[in-house]
Formats: C-alpha cells, sequence, structure tokens
C-alpha cells in the first residue's frame, strides 16, 4: 500500500515523460541507477545530453552517495544487552534440539493474538500519515520477548555448538553415501575423501624428481631444434589501485590467448599457485546487498579456489597430488578446458602439529562495526574452540598504541583466550605503533619446532602496524617468513579494505588472504579449513605447464593474473609463490585453442602452405601437455620438482566429472562478474544450469549458496 | 524444527545485521532501550521463519518487522503524533564519539549534522538507502512509500545534503 501526498504528486514525473528540468527526481534514480522504468533512462539521457547542469549534478549525486555510503558505515550503534542476546540464541537453539517448546510457543501466540488485534485498532487511529504503515505485522508474534532458557556462555556457547552440529550432520550425510573413507575430525578440513578419479582418461602418472640437470627451465620434451631461449611466458598488466568507496583494488588486464609461436620457449606457462579466497567472499558481500562488484575485486582463481573439489590423495613422495582432466569449454564449444588440481595432504587430529598463534588485532574506532570487531571476536572464538593443550594463544591489539591483550595461553585455557575475547572493544584511531613486531616477537619466543608458527592480523584495512615507510612491512614479514613464522590476514567489514595491500602481505608473509564476511565463512576458514588455514605441508609451489603445439594452437591461463612469472623463475628458488596447507585442494584452469579448432569453417582450403609440417618433423606425441611442479617442504631451502602428463580424450563438457562442470560455472561467473571479453556463449542462465548440474553431494551448503548468487546477479539485470 | 546449517544462518544473520537495525529502531524510538526490546523481538519472529521463505530478501524483511515493532511501541506508549517529522529523531550518542582522526571526524560531524537537519522522512529513506544498502524497491516495501514517492524523498534530501556539503565531495 502506499501513501499518497496529493502535495508531492506534482513531483512525481510519469515513466518515459521528458526530463526538463534538473528538479526530476528521476536525474537522481539515474545517478544511483535506480531508474525503475526503462523509458526513463532514454528521457534522463537525452536531457544529460543537452545540460551540462544536469551532467554536474548527476556526477556530483554519485560523489555524495561514496561519501554518505563511506561515513554512515561508522556511526554508533547501540548494541543488545549481552542477556538479550544469550536469549536469542538459546531461543534459536530451542528451534532445533526440543520440539516441545513449538507448543510453548504456540500458547503465547494466542494471547499475543488478543493483543494484535487491539495493537491494530490503535494503530489505524494514531495513522493519520507520518511513520506509520498499514502494512499488517509479518507474523503473530508474543508481546513480551521470552527468554526460555539462558545458558551461561551466551552468544558463544551457541556458535560452538551450532558450528559443531554442522560437522556432524555432515558425517552422518556422507557415512550413508558410503564408500569414501572419512576422518572424523574438527582437522580434517575437507569433506568427502571419496575419490571420484581423474576421468577423461588421462595419462596421469608422476614422473618423478626431474632430470637433475641445473638450469633455470624444464628442458623441453616436444620439440627438439635449439632455437632463441629466454621468453617471459606472461608479462603482468600494470596494475594500479583504484578506490572504490573507501575500499581499494588493484587493477589488473586478464592473461590473454597467448599464441605458440615460432618462438619454442611460447610453449611454457609459468605461475605461483594461489590459495587465497577473499575475492569470492567480497564479490558475495557485494551481490548479497545488491550490488554490482567491483570488476577487479574479481579474481578467477580465488573464485574457484573457494570450493572444495575431490580429489585423490597424495600417496608418494610428495605431500601434495596432481590431477589432470578435460572437456569441452562450456562458453567456447570449440576450445578445450583443462583442469589442473592440486590437493594437499591431510592429516589426523592427533597428528596435528601444536600450534603457536599470535592473533594481532585491529580495535581502531573504525572496527566498531557489527560486521567487523563483533564478527571478528565471534569467528577467533570459533577457531579457538578447536585448540588444545598443546597449542599457545596470545593475543595483541593495535589502535592508537599496541597492547598485549594475552600473554602465550595454553589452548586449554579456554576461559581466559575466551574472556580476553570478550574483553575487547574497539576505540581510538590507528597511527604507527609496534604491533606487528610485538607480535612476531611474542611468536619467535615460543617457535615450535615442526609445528605451526603464524601471525594473525585482522583488520578492516588499516595497516599502519608499526612499519610505515613504504615497502618496510612487506619487508619485514618476508623476512620473518624466512624464519618461519607464517602469516595469515584476515579482512572485515567494508568500506576501508585495502585489498590488494593484504593480499600482497600475505603473499610475502607465506600465507593467506581470507575475507570473513560473515559466520559461515568464518566457520570454514577457521573451522573447517583450519588445516589449509594454518598448517602449510609446501611452501614457493609453482607450477610450469609445457603445452604440445602438435596440439595446441594457443591458451589462456584463467586467473592468477598477479602471480604470473617468468619461465627462468620456475628452478629460480629464490622466487617467492604461493602455499599450499593440509587437505588444501587448489585448481587451476586453462582453456586450450586446438590446433585444429574449425575457427575459419567458411574459408577456403589454403593452397600455398602445406599442412602438418610440425607433425612430419617430430614423432607423433599423444600428450597435450605436461605439467611441471616445483616446491619446498615447509622448513626446506631447496625446490624439489616432479611433473605429470596428460593425453586430452576429447570429453565433452556432460561428461566431465561433477566438480570439473562446477569448477567451469565458476570461472565462468567470475568472467561474467568482470565483463570478461573471454566470457564466449555465457549468460548467467548458462552458469546457473552448469553449476547446477555439477553441484555433486555439496555437504557445506557452499555451492547451493553459489547458486543463489547467480540468481542475485540475474536479479541485478546488469550481466 | 531448523538443521543446525540453518541455524548457523539464522544466527549470521543477527550478528550481521543487529547494529543496523539496532540505530533504526533507536531512530524511531528515540531511545536504546525500547530499540532493545524491538530489536529483540524482530529476531525472536526471524526465528520463526523458515530460512527459505525470508533469505531472498532478508534484510528487507527485517527493516520492515523492525519498523512495525517500533512504530507499535511508539503507539502504545501515546508518543506517536501524526506530523511528518517525528519519530525519525535525532539521536543522542551516549558516548563521546571515537577519537579518530581529526579531519576525519570533522567530515562525519559535518555529515550526520546535516543528514540530522532534514526532514525525517527524507532522513529516513537516506539512511536506509546508503548506510543499508537498500534499493528504493525495499525501501519501499519497508516503509510503504511508494516507489516514486521514494525518489523523490531521496532527491529531496540529496539537494539539500548537496547544498550543505558542497566542499566535502569531491570533485567528480
Amino acid at each position: 500500500m502506499t501513501d499518497n501526498n496529493a502535495q508531492n504528486d506534482s513531483k512525481m514525473p510519469r515513466p518515459g515523460e521528458p526530463v526538463t528540468h534538473s528538479e526530476d527526481p528521476r536525474l537522481t534514480a539515474y545517478a544511483l541507477d535506480e531508474l525503475q522504468h526503462a523509458e526513463d533512462r532514454v528521457a534522463v539521457e537525452s536531457y544529460l545530453d543537452s545540460s551540462s547542469e544536469g551532467r554536474a549534478q548527476t556526477e556530483s549525486t554519485r560523489a555524495l552517495a561514496d561519501v554518505l555510503s563511506e561515513k554512515l558505515a561508522t556511526e554508533d550503534a547501540p548494541q543488545l544487552s549481552p542477556e538479550q542476546r544469550a536469549s536469542l540464541a538459546s531461543a534459536l537453539e530451542g528451534q532445533g534440539a526440543r520440539p516441545g517448546a513449538r507448543r510453548a510457543v504456540l500458547r503465547r501466540w494466542v494471547t499475543a493474538a488478543a493483543a494484535l488485534v487491539l495493537g491494530v485498532l490503535f494503530w489505524r487511529v494514531l495513522s493519520g500519515g507520518g511513520l506509520v504503515s498499514e502494512k499488517p505485522a509479518a507474523a503473530p508474534a508474543p508481546t513480551v520477548a521470552v527468554a526460555e532458557k539462558r545458558e551461561a556462555g551466551g552468544l558463544g556457547t551457541h556458535a560452538r555448538s551450532a558450528g559443531r552440529s554442522v560437522s556432524g550432520a555432515v558425517d552422518g550425510s556422507q557415512g550413508s553415501g558410503g564408500g569414501g573413507s572419512r576422518v572424523d575430525a574438527p582437522f580434517d578440513t575437507y569433506g568427502s575423501h571419496e575419490v571420484v578419479g581423474v576421468a577423461g582418461g588421462a595419462v596421469n602418472e608422476i614422473t618423478g624428481p626431474a632430470a637433475s640437470s641445473p638450469g633455470p627451465q624444464k628442458s623441453l620434451g616436444y620439440l627438439s631444434s635449439p632455437k632463441s631461449a629466454d621468453s617471459d611466458a606472461l608479462s603482468l598488466g600494470e596494475r594500479s589501485v583504484v578506490p572504490t568507496g573507501g575500499e581499494s583494488y588493484a587493477t589488473f588486464t586478464e592473461n590473454p590467448f597467448q599464441p605458440l609461436t615460432q618462438d619454442r620457449y611460447s610453449a611454457l606457462s609459468t605461475f605461483g599457485i594461489d590459495v587465497d579466497t577473499a575475492s569470492y567472499s567480497i564479490a558475495r558481500r557485494y551481490l548479497n546487498r545488491g550490488n554490482v562488484p567491483p570488476p577487479d575485486a574479481v579474481r578467477l582463481e580465488e573464485f574457484i579456489n573457494a570450493f572444495d573439489y575431490a580429489l585423490p590423495e597424495p600417496t608418494g613422495e610428495h605431500p601434495f597430488s596432481v590431477s589432470l582432466d578435460a572437456a569441452t569449454a562450456p562458453w567456447s564449444p570449440r576450445h578445450r578446458l583443462v583442469r589442473i588440481g592440486l590437493k594437499g595432504a591431510a592429516f589426523e587430529e592427533e597428528e596435528r602439529p601444536p600450534c603457536n598463534l599470535v592473533f594481532l588485532l585491529d580495535v581502531s574506532g573504525s572496527m566498531k562495526a557489527q560486521d567487523k570487531l563483533p564478527l571478528l571476536i565471534e569467528s577467533l572464538k570459533m577457531l579457538v574452540r578447536e585448540l588444545d593443550a598443546t597449542d599457545r594463544v596470545a593475543l595483541v591489539t593495535y589502535a592508537s598504541g599496541s597492547q598485549l591483550v594475552l600473554p602465550p595461553t595454553s589452548g586449554a585455557d579456554k576461559t581466559a583466550i575466551l574472556a580476553a575475547l570478550d574483553g575487547l572493544s574497539a576505540a581510538g584511531s590507528t597511527h604507527a605503533s609496534d604491533g606487528i613486531q610485538q607480535a612476531y616477537r611474542l611468536a619467535e619466543e615460543h617457535f615450535v619446532e615442526g609445528g605451526v608458527n603464524r601471525v594473525l592480523l585482522a583488520t578492516d584495512g588499516d595497516f599502519n602496524v608499526g612499519l610505515t615507510e613504504e615497502n618496510e612491512l612487506e619487508t619485514f614479514i618476508a623476512a620473518k617468513a624466512a624464519s618461519g613464522v607464517f602469516l595469515t590476514v584476515l579482512g572485515f567489514g567494508t568500506g576501508n579494505l585495502q585489498d590488494s595491500k593484504a593480499e600482497i602481505l600475505a603473499d610475502r608473509g607465506n600465507g593467506n588472504y581470507a575475507y570473513i564476511d560473515s559466520l559461515n565463512e568464518a566457520d570454514k576458514v577457521l573451522v573447517r579449513e583450519m588445516g589449509a588455514t594454518l598448517v602449510t605441508i609446501a611452501k614457493d609451489v609453482k607450477i610450469q605447464v609445457e603445452f604440445n603445439p602438435e596440439h595446441v594452437a594457443s591458451y589462456r591461463l584463467l586467473g592468477y593474473e598477479n602471480r604470473a612469472l617468468a619461465a627462468k623463475d620456475f628452478r629460480d628458488d629464490t622466487k617467492d609463490a604461493g602455499e599450499i596447507g593440509a587437505g588444501h585442494t587448489v585448481t587451476a584452469l586453462y582453456e586450450i585453442v586446438p590446433v585444429n579448432a574449425p575457427d575459419l569453417v567458411g574459408a577456403v582450403d589454403l593452397k600455398y602452405q602445406v599442412e602438418a609440417s610440425v607433425e612430419e618433423s617430430v614423432p607423433n606425441n599423444p600428450e597435450t601437455l605436461t605439467v611441471n611442479l616445483r616446491y619446498k617442504l615447509p622448513d626446506g631451502e631447496v625446490g624439489r620438482e616432479f611433473s605429470v602428463s596428460f593425453v586430452d580424450r576429447e570429453q565433452s563438457f556432460e561428461e566431465a566429472n561433477s566438480d570439473f562442470r562446477f569448477a567451469a560455472a565458476v570461472a565462468a561467473f567470475g568472467m561474467a562478474l568482470r565483463q570478461s571479453d573471454h566470457r564466449g556463449e555465457s549468460d548467467l542462465g548458462a552458469i546457473y544450469e552448469w553449476a547446477a548440474s555439477g553441484k555433486g553431494t555439496d555437504p557445506y551448503g557452499d555451492r547451493a549458496e553459489f547458486l543463489r548468487l547467480v540468481r542475485q546477479a540475474q536479479g541485478l539485470g546488469r550481466y | 524444527m531448523k538443521t543446525s546449517e540453518n541455524r548457523l544462518w539464522f544466527r549470521s544473520q543477527m550478528v550481521e545485521h543487529e547494529a543496523a537495525l539496532m540505530r533504526y529502531a533507536a531512530r524511531i524510538t528515540g531511545d536504546e532501550n525500547r530499540a532493545r526490546d524491538v530489536v529483540q523481538e524482530t529476531f525472536l519472529r526471524l526465528f520463526r521463519q523458515e530460512r527459505e521463505a525470508v533469505e531472498a530478501h532478508v534484510l528487507q524483511w527485517l527493516f520492515t518487522v523492525c519498523r512495525n515493532r517500533a512504530l507499535d511501541v511508539l503507539r502504545k506508549e501515546g508518543r506517536m503524533t501524526t506530523t511528518d517529522e517525528t519519530g525519525f529523531a535525532a539521536l543522542q550518542s551516549p558516548d563521546p564519539p571515537p577519537e579518530a582522526a581529526l579531519e576525519n571526524q570533522e567530515t562525519l560531524e559535518r555529515v550526520f549534522a546535516s543528514l540530522d537537519r532534514l526532514p525525517s522522512r527524507q532522513q529516513e529513506v537516506i539512511r536506509l538507502k546508503f548506510q543499508n544498502g537498500l534499493s528504493y524497491k525495499e525501501i519501499s516495501g519497508i516503509t510503504s512509500h511508494s516507489v516514486s514517492y521514494v525518489g523523490v524523498l531521496i532527491h529531496e534530501g540529496m539537494k539539500t545534503l548537496r547544498a550543505s556539503l558542497g566542499a566535502l565531495i569531491p570533485e567528480a
């Protein structure tokens, strides 16, 4: 129902009516992307074409919108009392566990309904306009909020039980699924261990440590005539930082197709792995709020790696396995899509190395928002509950100065740790302090040989942790990583996030960067994937793919733009690359244009060029490509190497396994959000179908959520 | 009966939206304690919903219920008047403002001061739009104003703010 304020009718133009003056509210709606009728866009744009005043107003409205969004996000908010939170949490628990509670609620509804009738009457009398709504309340409800059961520990207790029961339910469902061996422990970070097998008839043998010949590059297996050396496989698009509101995302250019040319080394593609997933949660945050994510916030590899894929456990001497499969690229049916999957060794709970964790927490005023410090505290509580007596936790905060809130404390003393977390509050500005030095000093003082030694930096974007000179912080963190203390960066909140900075720091610190936008994400990163987040099993993992020009005309790596390495850096052990965590899966996708791709279907046959000159000179090799891997053990200095070769069996997309289809859909969604030139024939409807067909068992609901996001993006009407 | 995964989702809604709803309820009721009761009640009602029924538009749902409950409270206490200017009041912050960087603080204060001077209907929709990221359509659903009237309110409010905050708006 709408209110009719006669005095305002004159200000409300009819859809499609020409815009004649700057007082037309459609100008503001246009600037805010809120026009309700397509014909109004034409009306507004034709007015703007002729009015410089209108254009200036549009710009100014947008700038003001940014200022308002940024500033209003920092406004103080009163909070519920701890008792109210506890009572809400127990009300929610009651809905899961005790069927009897329903009846009690129902009884109260009956009395409440009577009160409601009176209430509505009264309301009508008073509602002469103004703020009063005629809409009936959404549901009958008790007039008094009643806490049926109070439990000590409030929110925290319930967060724990909720988080725990999630894994319980999953264990059950997978048990009945049959087949998969399952390690039933919080540290088993990935659901099913069921090995789906590498479909597509991959030649999937591990050829063992490569020939020990030193030298920066792999020798080329497919072509033998010596020619020019040294080419950088990929060049990095220039990086600059674009502010979005108060947030900043580094701009980057997507990897283009790289043709295999006369230059023999054009057959090599080299990059360091990336295990971060922040980009996906950031995009999810935008979409959930009905906003379009900035294209530069979308990194394909982080989208793909935000999901877990079933891959075989490593069995040999290397701490991770490599699997390959391929199928038709769904968005470009003449192209092939090759998936490279790495899976890090998981461990049983009792094998988990002891953790020496130092939390370095931003408690400046800007962290006050509910999706920042309060969410951070709840998130860390979830992690702390997984720890035991072999672990140590310390807490350092930084704002106007740094403060040691909790000295290194046994993981068994949960009361002390949880109390310290509960005592945190946000106030003050961030400026230089020695927080970061203090955090690393604590981690080093309590260094555990063979254990997890890690600083977890949680912030909404202020990295004024004590080192202010340009690059000083990066250098410091890199040096500490060399000494064995690694870094995890946890991003929180909106409006202030220095996305690229967070990612760079995590890279330098041999660590990872996750963005926590909800308790669900915290549960995923800090509980379900705790091993992957905290326990590194291989560091500086590099991939160098050699394509066989017999079969491959050109290739394109999806994502990993800021992980590109020069071909010669592959065996340069001083060059930093990404880490794999325990139980972690890392996926890379290549889109390949096969040599026989009939891209020129309408053209005549060539008269002057004889086909297949390459095939004549080289014995026919069925392999499509070889993946070379180089990594170091967590405490190692020298790289180790192995390789896996792959033959593409021309599998269609429909024949590919569900993980493959899902990963392809996620990549296509990322390309859609980036408005990529490479998105081909994909639209959101098709992407939804691909993802739905690859949803699989989805024990944690992550893939179902992805499907919802695709729908959400469709609703925006932008893609 | 909710699955544990769904309970976690409901809990997340609480963590994520408590602050936004508290601000909104406090604006309408002009009182933090009343706001607390209103928001608690709003979440209790949310918990009685099926996740599937509310998930797609949960923010709009929460704001709508919160608004209705808050007006209910005012009405019961006989404090509701029929003029346009009641309800969405400037709320005195009980705490001194955080000692954020000074120039930033100045900007903040000017933004809030200018906003507080707007007529309450404009204030309300502008906060819903920019503080909570809601669309015209969602705001229309929450406030029961028509979508075009929401457009008029935001347009007028923005006009006043552009004039009073001119210097703070970065040059395009």
